[in-house]
């Protein structure tokens, strides 16, 4: 993905409007900035990935890594959970995973002659499921309420999770045998799904500068920069980010076209296009705008559309520049 | 999903199968080969355009608006060869003919496009029709071949199709093969079936699927090149036009109706002649025994075709009851119309009545002349060509109700000839010029067949018009306001026939045509009561009036009456116009120094029938005035020739400059947003202009990003300040601009003015 790390230089003008101007800085900037910087501390050279990431924070989505071991993934996914300041739980899923092991279970407490709940790792603010496909359907499904609703149903009882409740699974493409694929609707419930790759040169050598004297392999931590409440906040802020009813027009073409290619048997759900919405309208946020433009659909259509669409294609990165390059951008209507 | 190449060869192969069919089917029905050969080379090289340009973009080809365009040109490229082959070679195709082409047309431009898998079945639909199509028209040993090879190919077709629908659903690393064996097996014993089939009963077949087919078999009636389909369509043509068969118009033959005589049809038509109370007391005066029998001898002479016709009659009575009855036709008239046909002719005018006074009584007897098919015609005048008639057409009259001797002529007739006829003198040459029949009154279903030349329209501004002689007009002195009226409405109009056509445009467009006026009964002269008091009358007062008109400037005139054949009662699908009683019709005729009578046509409503123009002559025509009307302008004319060559070749230029000027216009009247969309409307524009646009999937910022920043600014870059003023003013709804207005106003100032530096400026990759 290619993401334009230049931003726009921008002069407020005396007239702002003042609801515009607590957007860009309205004291969430200077966190953004520091959840930015604290991930490129420990993911050098991802620039990219980084800015997805936190588009996806801010979208309120759940992220999906689909790449090789070794990457990153694990200590991505806990120098956010660190960076927000929340709980961090991690689920290594294996065959024999049993959905009570992620969504906890009662225990019969033989003192108060009553059934106790014991959470599981569920109830965090960050979870990481590593390796999701290696879990059974059943214990995917497990997380399917979780994901969408945040809340876990178990024996009648409902509990709720955080607001701010983020999941990062990461899958494995290459070794599937004994995986078990994630199904079309759980791929759904995830809003991104991002590939690290290998560092460039420069990242590489830079890492392992850092990493000399360092024993435990793992990355300096900086404090947390945000709060889960004050992660609310900011989501509540980008939800309110505008989006023009050319550019609503123009998604909508883009989903239609979807569902139209011959190649895709799974065009874009409604879901998919509201979320495909909200991290545009992330992106737009963290680029410093409180519009969104073509732009923002277009850098995160890449990683919004390759979760969830179906088909019978080599590289779904051509058949997205495909769909993107059909359909004209909205100007002046 | 591209289909695989064993359907494509298949399809390419049965689309080559059934074009050989459709052309042996059009060559077979005696067709010519070249023009549809060329008309085929044309399709070939426009699909293969077709195939080139949509293989080069894509492995599978889209159907876009051009390509659904191009299909539609190919398919429509029949009908619009049509008129220019009548024209240029001759020859056409029946309408069925060019249906089946243009669905050819269609296939060869689909099979072009088959990588797509629509455009290959669409293809292998037509393929199937035309060569069904192509089996009614042709049954031979060559097409049974084809067909039978069609039959494999279409049978292996179906299997592949089938095949290529199954491998979709396999898992991706199944082996995809198609079963030859059975494949080849299954489609020979189709072939075995469905071959025996129409070998064995091909008549059968054929004809009983014929009925569901088109065929413009027929007349010939519309389509002089339609193939000859169901039913009796030669007997009917030959019922048309020999007057001894008698199966299609057996009901006209045993028909009983009232078949009045010329005379009552014009007394019907325009009236009883009013009572001339006087005239009839003298007639109460008992007459000697000569001078009754001088009497009835010119009542019978005037029955036959009405000597003396007073425009004084009775005002029209009522007649309610005979509104509705339909009429029944006098006679029916094949070829073109409208047509004037003369029975009489008037030469003298006593300011009431006009009758015809001959100057040399005499009986001609007409010779009789053979034609290249032994047919007897008797001749009638003059048939070779000239300047003024250069074409001969021909006319059929169908006598049916009409009970005269004379025989009603179209101008300038040449030649008559009946079936049958072995001898001229079954006609005679009457006094006034007009054609006698030798008995009673000419037959019932007679089948007249005249041959005439009409004037060339625009000949007629150089025919050399006869002036009468000084003894002759002052014999028959034009009353003065009439003379007075020809030269006011001639004046400054040079002499011939411009001062004849202009007098009949004054009284067409000045005067009313009104069956019911009739002048007073009292007035001096009905003539100068219509043209200079009334200025409404009917056919026979603007005939008449026309007549004086042109005798007073000294010309030849007479009126001439008879029946107008009128295009609005031209049957199509018979071909045939029937004349009835209400088309009885007076006009004027002028002399010309030939000896010839030139019809005028005085009476608006009624057109004159002209000779023939072809096609090339029109737009020779055409051509030729618009040369005289460009050469009257030259300086004007090349003046905006060199303007339109200038603003052609310097239009990208023209059109940025005006695109500035309405920037500028616009920059000084709008408010900040339409400000900034108007300086991004002007970017994108003079990138258009310099062939450089933005591609309409690239959003704004990104593309203009790149190419502004490489720019060479005096100072401070404004791109990004101008970009992001851009994507607010595009894309923002509503709120301030979040950039000051005195950056936003500089930054679209400086794009504005630097854009053609920028545009000039060697193009960043994209």
């Amino acid at each position: 993905m290619n993401t334009a790390s230049t931003t726009i230089a921008v002069t407020l003008s005396p007239a702002h409007d003042p609801a515009s101007a607590a957007l860009g800085n309205c004291g969430f900037q200077p966190m953004i900035d520091a959840l930015r910087s604290s991930l490129n501390c420990v993911l050098q050279g991802k620039n990219d990935v980084v800015e997805a990431v936190l588009a996806c924070l801010l979208a309120r989505g759940h992220l999906l890594f689909n790449d090789l071991p070794g990457l990153g993934k694990t200590t991505l996914a806990k120098a956010l959970a660190h960076a927000v300041g929340g709980r961090f739980a991690r689920v290594q899923c294996t065959p024999d995973l049993l959905p009570g092991d992620v969504t906890g279970f009662s225990v019969y407490n033989q003192k108060t002659r009553e059934f106790e709940f014991n959470e599981g790792p569920v109830f965090c603010d960050v979870l990481l499921a590593d390796e999701i496909n290696r879990a059974t359907p059943r214990t995917q499904s497990a997380l399917f309420e979780a994901m969408a609703e945040r809340q876990v149903t178990i024996d009648n009882r409902c509990y709720k999770l955080p607001e701010t409740f983020f999941v990062i699974a990461t899958q494995n493409p290459v070794d599937s045998h004994g995986a078990f694929p994630l199904p079309e609707a759980q791929r759904d419930r995830f809003a991104l799904q991002l590939s690290i790759g290998y560092p460039d040169r420069q990242s590489a050598l830079a890492m392992l500068r850092s990493d000399v004297g360092n024993v435990t392999h793992q990355p300096r931590l900086s404090e947390a920069v945000l709060s889960p409440s004050r992660l609310g906040e900011l989501q509540r802020h980008v939800a309110n980010v505008s989006v023009c009813d050319k550019i609503q027009r123009y998604l909508v073409d883009l989903a239609e076209a979807t569902r139209e290619r011959r190649e895709l048997s799974l065009g874009l759900s409604p879901r998919g296009l509201l979320t495909w919405q909200r991290v545009a309208q992330a992106r737009a946020h963290l680029q410093g705008r409180d519009f969104v433009t073509p732009d923002d659909v277009q850098e995160v259509a890449r990683p919004v559309l390759s979760v969830r669409l179906m088909g019978e294609f080599e590289s779904p990165d051509a058949i997205i520049s495909d769909l993107l390059a059909g359909i004209p951008v909205p100007t002046f209507t | 999903m591209a289909p695989s190449t064993l359907l494509r060869n298949t399809t390419l192969v049965m689309s080559a199968i059934a074009a050989a069919l459709v052309q042996l089917a059009v060559v077979q029905s005696h067709q010519p080969l070249l023009p549809g050969m060329v008309q085929l080379a044309i399709v070939l090289v426009i699909a293969a355009g077709l195939f080139q340009r949509t293989r080069s973009r894509s492995g599978v080809a889209s159907l876009g608006t051009g390509v659904t365009l191009t299909l539609a040109l190919l398919a429509a490229i029949p009908f619009l060869a049509e008129p220019l082959s009548r024209w240029i070679a001759s020859h056409g195709n029946p309408p069925e003919v060019q249906i089946a082409l243009a669905l050819r047309n269609l296939m060869v431009g689909l099979a072009a496009l088959q990588s797509n898998v629509k455009a290959q079945r669409l293809a292998c639909l037509a393929s199937l029709f035309i060569v069904l199509f192509s089996l009614m028209w042709t049954v031979s040993g060559v097409a049974i071949g084809l067909l039978v090879a069609y039959t494999v190919l279409a049978m292996w077709w179906l299997l592949g199709a089938y095949w290529d629908g199954l491998a979709g659903k396999f898992a991706a690393n199944t082996v995809r093969d198609l079963p030859k064996a059975p494949a080849i097996g299954l489609t020979l014993l189709g072939v075995v079936v469905l071959g025996l089939l129409p070998m064995l009963h091909a008549s059968h077949v054929t004809t009983a699927l014929a009925g569901f087919f088109p065929s413009s078999g027929g007349t010939g009636a519309l389509d002089p090149f339609a193939r000859s389909g169901v039913g009796d369509g030669d007997q009917l043509v030959a019922a048309q036009e020999d007057a001894m068969s008698f199966g299609p118009i057996e009901s006209e033959l045993f028909l009983e109706s009232e078949m009045p005589s010329l005379y009552d049809v014009v007394d019907e038509f325009y009236n009883e002649p009013a009572k001339n109370k006087r005239r009839a007391n003298v007639r109460a005066i008992p007459l000697s025994p000569s001078a009754t029998q001088e009497s009835r001898r010119r009542m019978a002479t005037t029955k036959q075709a009405g000597r003396e016709f007073t425009l004084i009659r009775q005002p029209p009575p009522t007649r309610k009851e005979q509104r509705d009855r339909s009429t029944h036709a006098l006679f029916s008239v094949a070829g073109r119309v409208p047509l004037h046909l003369k029975l009489a002719t008037f030469n003298r005018w006593d300011g009431h009545t006009l009758s015809y006074e001959s100057p040399a009584p005499a009986l001609d007897a007409l010779t009789t002349m053979i034609d290249g098919s032994g047919r007897n015609w008797a001749s009638l005048g003059d048939s070779r060509a000239t300047d003024l008639f250069p074409t001969a057409e021909r006319h059929i009259l169908r006598i049916l109700n009409l009970k005269t001797k004379r025989v009603p002529t179209p101008p300038h007739v040449s030649r008559l000839h009946v079936d049958q006829m072995r001898d001229a003198r079954l006609f005679n040459r009457a006094a006034d010029g007009g054609v006698d029949y030798g008995g009673d009154f000419v037959p019932q279903l007679t089948v007249l067949h005249l041959d005439s030349r009409p004037v060339k329209q625009q000949a007629l501004r150089h025919a050399a018009l006869h002036c009468g002689d000084a003894a002759d007009s002052s014999e028959q002195a034009v009353p003065e306001p009439i003379a007075a009226l020809a030269r006011q409405w001639t004046s400054g109009v040079p002499r011939g026939w411009r001062q004849v056509s202009a007098i009949c445009e004054r009284l067409r467009n000045d005067y009313r045509h009104d069956r019911g006026a009739v002048p007073p009964q009292d007035c001096e002269d009905a003539a100068v009561h219509f043209l200079t008091e009334a200025g409404r009358g009917n056919d026979a007062s603007f005939a008449a009036s026309a007549a004086l008109l042109v005798r007073s400037l000294g010309y030849e005139t007479q009126v001439a009456s008879g029946f107008y054949a009128t295009p609005e009662k031209f049957d199509a699908s018979s071909g045939q116009t029937a004349v009835t009683g209400d088309d009885v019709h007076f006009w004027a005729e002028v002399l010309t120094d030939d000896g010839v009578w030139l019809t005028l046509e005085p009476t608006p409503g009624y057109e004159v029938l002209y000779a023939h123009v072809s096609w090339g002559e029109q737009v020779a025509i055409a051509a030729g005035s618009a040369l005289a009307w460009l050469m009257q302008r030259k300086w004007s004319v090349l003046a905006a020739i060199v303007l339109l060559v200038a603003l052609c070749v310097l239009r990208r230029r023209v059109l940025a400059i005006c695109a500035v000027l309405a920037w500028r216009y616009r920059w000084r009247t709008s408010d900040q947003r339409s400000s900034i969309l108007w300086t991004f409307w002007l970017i994108e524009m003079r990138a258009r202009l310099s062939g450089a646009p933005r591609p309409s999937e690239i959003p704004p910022g990104r593309w203009w990003e790149a190419r502004l920043a490489a720019a060479p600014w005096k100072g401070q870059s404004p791109a990004s300040a101008f970009l992001a003023a851009v994507q607010w003013a595009l894309y923002a709804d509503d709120g301030a601009c979040p950039i000051a207005e005195s950056i936003v106003d500089s930054s679209c100032r400086s794009v504005a003015q630097e854009i053609g530096t920028v545009l000039r400026k060697k193009k960043p990759s994209a």
